[in-house]
């Protein structure tokens, strides 16, 4: 199978650009790129695109959006004004690059650290106002405490799962 | 010289142009430039404008074609659309329709 195709360095190509193999560019691209293959951008070329592959290695230029399947490279020789979505990314020493980077494989790690921080601080206030309230207004403390964690919190969560329902 | 190679999965909608030669076995819809040759393969399909110096065609092309030297079309391929060519190879078995213009480039 004839499973590569190459734009040599001499080339432009401007406009969509789609396939089921590797890409090795050495030109330029312009507009928008969507393989199921691998991209491979050689030191001496230039991508203004949104790109879409499976596998996406930098040497060269990129401007635009490079959403990778599997992973991105970007070695030191890499130039990069872009956003990139990609679950695995290399950034190697020499690397220039600017821009937002969204690796979708990490979530499943974030629910865990924020869940343990967002029980902490709720225990935490409740404390605070019994340690205050023997030293400095009881009567107030107290009260405050009544209001605040049992009434509107108990309404509150009523209303929500009636809201819901409706 | 180097040459870009289109792939046989591969699609451009768009343009392509530079100073490398162009082999293409996928498909291209829209335009080639080029100042070297460029090959239409077996498997190609292209629907575009050819500017370039050879042209070899072995797949499909339809579009209009001015070259600087020389057009062939080989026994396996199909073009529809004008030529401009000071030289002109048609195949025994190739398939052709359009208009022929060879006194250009003199």
């Amino acid at each position: 199978m004839a499973a590569t195709t190459i734009i040599a360095a001499g080339s432009v190509v401007r406009g969509h650009l789609s396939g089921q193999e590797d890409l090795i560019l050495q030109g330029r691209v312009e507009g928008s790129v969507a393989l199921q293959g691998n991209l491979d951008i050689e030191p001496d070329a230039r991508a203004d695109a949104t790109i879409e592959a499976v596998t996406v290695r930098v040497h060269g230029t990129v401007v635009g959006r490079v959403v990778a399947r599997e992973g991105i490279e970007l070695s030191a020789s890499a130039r990069v004004r872009a956003d990139l979505v990609t679950p695995r990314l290399v950034v190697a020493e020499g690397a220039l690059f600017s821009g937002a980077i969204d690796m979708t494989g990490a979530p499943a790690a974030r629910p865990a650290i924020t869940a343990p921080t967002a029980f902490a601080p709720a225990p935490a206030p409740a404390s605070q106002p019994v340690a205050v309230a023997p030293t400095g207004q009881p009567s107030l403390a107290l009260g405050a405490d009544d209001d605040d964690p049992e009434l509107p919190g108990g309404l509150d969560a009523k209303n929500i799962a009636f809201k819901k329902k409706k | 010289m180097a040459i870009t190679h289109i792939g046989s999965t591969l699609v451009i909608e768009g343009e392509i142009s530079g100073s490398d030669a162009v082999v293409v076995q996928g498909r291209v819809k829209g335009s080639i430039e080029t100042s070297q040759g460029v090959v239409i393969e077996n498997s190609a399909h292209v629907e575009a404008n050819l500017t370039l110096d050879t042209l070899e065609v072995a797949g499909d092309v339809k579009g209009n074609v001015t070259a600087a030297s020389r057009v062939e079309i080989k026994p396996e391929g199909k073009m529809v659309g004008d030529i401009k060519s000071p030289r002109i190879l048609i195949a025994d078995g190739a398939h052709f329709k359009g208009n022929i213009d060879m006194d250009v480039g003199r």
